[in-house]
């Protein structure tokens, strides 16, 4: 009898929470890296949002500009952060100075058109809705106003996250990264205000591809940072319009993934994870190493060639468990440790090559070692890969060059006037093949040397 | 008497804008469900309706004027710019008058003896082949367009500024509207006749998202007759 009272009584307790009886917050909204705080009540709540839809002209690239369509004024737009059962006001306005209209498209609201209908606002108007977000996930809202793919393309999209009634999982830090691409009438760098290419658009065939709106939004000083030890999430949004991002961390292995976005862990100890367009992920790791990761799409022209790369500073003390670096550097000998002379033959002479041969397998080195990121002719990515083309860095000092292709570099650099805060990996070229690039590159490219860098100066800089 | 004769008597009054003659001819809705409609000739008037052009309006009819408009026939920012009831934005005399409602846009036609154009007759007036990119970039460029009336091009017929000045409002704005009810996702390309062609998508979005007492910092009017 009593228990069954007690049954009763939890069987009321979820109904409580009626509509006009649900208490009204406003949503904190937060734009991209940037996450809103966890919810942390157990009861569902009416949650105002209100969004504005500005166009504006601002920065794609390094001297490329766009005229972006956005809500709140950036691309993606603010992230809202809301509790399975909640209802929604949301509250869309369109800025008088805009030229057309705009509405919204949310992915986490069930009923025809997410929204869409109900929210198609002129310039200077205010549209409300309500939506009662049913299933928990991360999902992307974009404007869906005619056309579509225009309107997409400029950069309306952004993502709400429904918490399940019970949370999410703590973790020590949280970010909010959106992959999509923009179709520009010049090529990728040409300089000045890009009009949107409607034939490229239609035809897949993007310029940049970016994280965060913009080429470099996740580099040098904009680069997320963590701490060694701690538990990461990324909520991981595709804008599209039609590309599919392959989203990998460079030296990091994804704990678990939330598949496209849902509540379920789908996969455990993840290198590469698919974000379709117009879709989401949700991706949680450790950081155990100090260092730079590189957050990049593997398709890998999109990261060196169209801007989506991105960098994870993590500090705090190195792990040598983990990861040692690099212990030493040894010759290989298949057949163990002592130098066995074959029975037959003489050891072969080291032969000098002319200085013509030696730049030609320089060229070679670079086209090969070099060129996936320095780009041809050593031009460069702003803002990503610095130039080797006139470069006052490379010329400069010598010993420091060729460390930085034995070595590697990381840091904040400037070449040119422009700065770079990135990693160039060691590559392992051996000391002739190193002296051989370092010629090719100090006697190219507009630089002017004129003489030729030596083994005997490769192996001393290293050693310094 | 003919029509233009009836304009000639009006226009002598409140010293309005030419009309010029437009060549009828078939106009096909962007909407599939909506049938092809064959357009008549019709006269259109060859620029916007400009702020001085509105002043003379306002002060034969004062109940059109900002503070006595009820809020029904426009919304609040019904003639914003204007610095009272009587007095337009100084230096824009010549600028098309923006921030007017269909209502009050039509009634102005109305006055004159006119009416505001279909949307086949305006379409018909402002298609253009050779000017899809231009237009494109205007529809994109963001922020209002500070500029008087016959500063951007004009048509065959020479109407002046239909693209890359303002919007304007039409007779039959919200005769596409159900249409848009289907509009998410890509979806909303489902009903149009070319999916191709992004600057009809754009008008016909606008169109859609109006109510007739909005008023939109961007959108003016001028006026057509039947013949
Ligand atoms: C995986 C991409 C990558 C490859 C491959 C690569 N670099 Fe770099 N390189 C970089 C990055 C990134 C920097 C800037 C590092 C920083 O910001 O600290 C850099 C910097 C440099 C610099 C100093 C800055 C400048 O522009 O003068 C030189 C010199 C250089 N690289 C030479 C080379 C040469 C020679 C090769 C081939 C043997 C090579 N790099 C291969 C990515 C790369
Ligand atoms: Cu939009």
């Amino acid at each position: 009898m009593k228990l069954g009272h007690i049954v009763l009584a939890l069987a009321l307790l979820p109904m409580s929470w009626t509509q006009d009886k649900m208490p009204i917050e406003e949503a904190t909204l937060t734009y991209a890296p940037n996450v809103p705080p966890a919810i942390k009540r157990d009861h569902p709540a009416r949650v105002q949002v209100k969004m504005t839809t500005i166009e504006k002209v601002s920065r794609l690239a390094d001297g490329v500009e766009y005229t972006f369509w956005t809500f709140g004024g950036a691309v993606p737009g603010p992230m809202i952060r809301v509790r399975e059962g909640d209802i929604i006001d949301f509250m869309l306005s369109n800025h008088p100075d805009s030229k057309v209209p705009h509405n919204i498209d949310l992915h986490a609201a069930t009923g025809p058109g997410g929204g869409a209908a109900a929210s198609l606002t002129a310039p200077g108007h205010t549209s409300k809705f309500s939506f009662k977000v049913i299933n928990p996930g991360l999902y992307v809202y974009h404007c869906a106003t005619a056309p579509v793919g225009m309107h997409v393309a400029n950069g309306m999209y952004g993502l709400i996250l429904v918490e399940p009634k019970f949370g999410l999982p703590p973790v020590d830090r949280e970010f909010y990264i959106m992959q999509s691409e923009f179709y520009t009438v010049g090529r990728n760098g040409e300089r000045g205000l890009q009009p949107l290419s409607m034939e490229k658009a239609i035809d897949e065939r993007p310029d940049y591809v970016v994280f965060n709106g913009s080429v470099g939004a996740l580099m040098g000083d904009n680069a997320i940072e963590a701490k060694t030890g701690e538990k990461i999430r990324m909520y991981l949004g595709n804008g599209g319009p039609n590309l599919i991002s392959s989203f990998h961390v460079i030296g990091e292995i994804f704990d678990d993934v939330y598949g496209e976005g849902g509540t379920m862990i789908s996969q455990k100890n993840v290198q590469t994870t698919l974000i379709p367009a117009g879709g989401s992920a949700m991706v949680t790791f450790r950081t155990e190493v100090p260092g730079n990761y590189v957050l990049v799409d593997h398709s890998i022209t999109r990261a060196f060639n169209k801007g989506a790369v991105g960098i994870l500073k993590v500090e705090g003390e190195p792990d040598l468990e983990v990861y040692s670096g690099k212990i030493s550097n040894t010759v290989y000998h298949p057949e163990g440790g002592t130098i066995q002379s074959m029975p037959i033959g003489k050891t072969p002479e080291k032969v000098a090559l002319s200085p013509a041969k030696v730049l030609e397998h320089g060229k070679e080195i670079y086209e090969t070692s070099c060129q996936a990121c320095h780009q041809a002719g050593g031009k460069g990515i702003p803002g990503v890969f610095p130039p080797l083309a006139k470069s006052d860095w490379l010329m400069a000092d010598l010993n420091r060059s060729i460390r930085v292709v034995t070595n590697g570099l990381s840091g904040e650099i400037v070449v040119n006037g422009v700065k770079y805060n990135s990693v160039m990996p060691v590559l392992h070229l051996s000391d002739e093949d190193v002296a051989a690039v370092m010629s090719y590159v100090r006697q190219n490219f507009g630089n002017n040397a004129k003489d030729m860098v030596t083994v005997e100066q490769v192996v001393k800089a290293k050693s310094e | 008497m003919s029509y233009p004769m009836v304009f000639l008597m009006a226009a002598t009054v409140l010293g309005a804008t030419e009309l010029l003659p437009v060549n009828g001819g078939v106009y096909i809705p962007f909407v599939q469900e909506m049938p092809s409609q064959t357009v008549e000739s019709f006269l259109l008037q060859k620029h916007a309706v400009t702020n001085e052009d509105f002043l003379k309006f306002v002060k034969r009819s004062p109940r059109y004027m900002r503070s006595k408009v009820p809020a029904l026939m426009a919304d609040q920012n019904y003639l914003r710019d204007w610095v009272d009831d009587l007095t337009p934005p100084s230096g824009k005399e010549h600028h098309p008058v923006t921030n007017v409602s269909w209502y009050v846009a039509n009634a102005y036609c109305r006055h004159l003896g006119l009416e505001l154009p279909t949307t086949a007759q305006w379409e018909l007036a402002a298609a253009s082949k050779n000017y899809e990119k231009e237009i494109l970039a205007w529809y994109s460029a963001p922020g209002v367009n500070e500029a008087p009336v016959q500063s951007t091009f004009a048509t065959e017929s020479g109407i002046w500024d239909l693209h890359g000045l303002i919007w304007e409002w039409v007779q039959d704005f919200d005769s596409e509207a159900p249409v848009q009810a289907e509009a998410f996702c890509g979806a909303s390309a489902g009903g149009a006749v070319d999916v191709s062609n992004y600057t009809s998508f754009i008008r016909y979005g606008l169109r859609s998202s109006l109510k007739a007492n909005y008023t939109v910092r961007n959108l003016g009017f001028r006026c057509a007759q039947n013949q």
